[in-house]
């Protein structure tokens, strides 16, 4: 869709950036500062880039896709977490259909090529004292043209270029990771989280598969059997019985 | 005063343990007959010290009185609690290796981050409500907690 539309909602302004700390810093103070729905911001490079719980993002300067968008869904805080779902769908259509790769979802915000990290998703949501629309910044980092992967994530995690062989232009990149997350959160707002999460269960490579959740000190360990219509994971542990898990802690 | 004995000895032994402990007042009964003595000090528990009951006897009592109570309503200052606003582990930081957002006995603004719950890879910062000192928190580091649980309490400052 032309970002110019008037229907559309993310990437109508995109505040581009050399260097920032974290995309999703940025984003924050200018949500905070009432920005639009759909704000974006784009960094070449991040200085202190994160995901969840404290760990680094890393990324070389100028060769991935780092950025955050501001999204305000008028759904009530409990909901707000239905963006994990969102975002994932939003990066791993992008993927498909610009790329031609098969990328998948992993519950609850994972997108993997052939087992690998592909790319990350961190959500940071708030609570604001006054608002009742709760605010997000949905942070992405696709990895695009990233060739020499430190060691450290060399097996885990891959690239467009190293699974294609093909260089992406970043801003057409750009260009079709925001017509997609556009698209997707069009269809959250207009039909719900259920046509986002049939959407998703196409995508899914987590039903079948061992999953480790570490949680509740505890480590839950099982079969991934299915996904609920809340977007709980629903487990099988050895033992046979059913767990129902709302919180990701740490999934493997 | 026939049918009713009165054992001195025994009252006189009441009297003694009024005065002792400084009763406002010391009831016995027996057989039909009751007892009853009263104290002429106000009255103070014997294992407390006495200077709450010597200061509002002392001269300048409207202006001390005035203070006890302020500092009494400090003590005493409204407990909000802040509740978990969705399901999802609770944690006390940021991240393992960062110090918790706040501890028992730390003064908290309007707005402070107080912690943080994770559902579904969103993480959501939990402000207080108030501005006060943390005087107990009730939500577990990386437990789950559902809406409503409390997650900290704050007694509220006074402004």
């Amino acid at each position: 869709m032309d970002p110019t539309s008037a229907d559309r909602i993310i990437g109508k302004q995109i505040f581009r950036y050399p260097t920032v700390s974290s995309t999703n810093d940025i984003a924050r103070q200018l949500a905070a500062c009432q920005a639009d729905e759909g704000t974006v911001v784009v960094a070449a490079e991040q200085t202190l880039g994160r995901g969840s719980r404290g760990r680094a993002w890393i990324s070389p300067a100028g060769v991935n896709l780092l950025l955050s968008v501001i999204l305000r869904p008028p759904v009530e805080r409990g909901r707000i977490s239905e963006l994990a779902f969102v975002a994932a769908v939003s990066v791993a259509r992008f993927l498909n259909g610009d790329t031609g790769l098969a990328a998948r979802v992993k519950w609850p915000n994972d997108v993997r090529v052939g087992g690998r990290k592909i790319a990350g998703i961190l959500i940071e949501a708030p609570v604001c004292l006054k608002k009742e629309i709760p605010t997000a910044v949905v942070g992405i980092g696709v990895n695009i043209n990233w060739t020499d992967l430190p060691p450290e994530i060399a097996e885990t995690a891959t690239s467009v270029l190293i699974e294609t062989g093909r260089t992406l232009d970043l801003e057409s990149a750009l260009t079709g990771l925001l017509d997609s997350l556009d698209a997707v959160y069009r269809t959250y707002r207009v039909d719900g989280f259920e046509a986002v999460l049939a959407d998703w269960r196409l995508l899914d490579c987590t039903t079948g598969e061992e999953v480790t959740v570490l949680l509740d000190g505890e480590t839950v360990r099982g079969v991934a059997e299915s996904v609920a219509s809340d977007g709980s994971l629903v487990v099988r542990q050895a033992d046979g019985s059913l767990r129902k898990l709302t919180a990701a802690g740490q999934t493997e | 005063m026939s049918g009713i004995e009165i054992d001195l000895q025994q009252v006189k032994e009441l009297v003694k343990l009024v005065e002792k402990y400084g009763l406002a007042e010391l009831a016995i009964e027996e057989g039909g007959v009751s007892i009853v003595v009263k104290g002429i000090v106000a009255p103070v528990p014997s294992s407390e010290p006495p200077p709450t009951v010597t200061a509002h006897a002392a001269v300048p009592a409207a202006q001390e009185e005035q203070e006890e109570e302020s500092a009494e309503v400090e003590e005493q200052g409204d407990v909000v609690t802040i509740e978990a606003p969705m399901v999802g582990v609770f944690y006390r930081s940021s991240s393992p290796d960062t110090p918790s957002f706040v501890e028992v006995g730390d003064q908290v603004e309007v707005g402070q981050t107080v912690g943080l719950i994770e559902a579904m890879k969103v993480f959501s910062e939990i402000p207080s409500e108030v501005a006060g000192v943390v005087v107990e928190m009730p939500g577990q580091n990386g437990k789950l907690a559902h809406q409503g649980d409390p997650l900290v309490r704050i007694r509220v400052s006074e402004q």
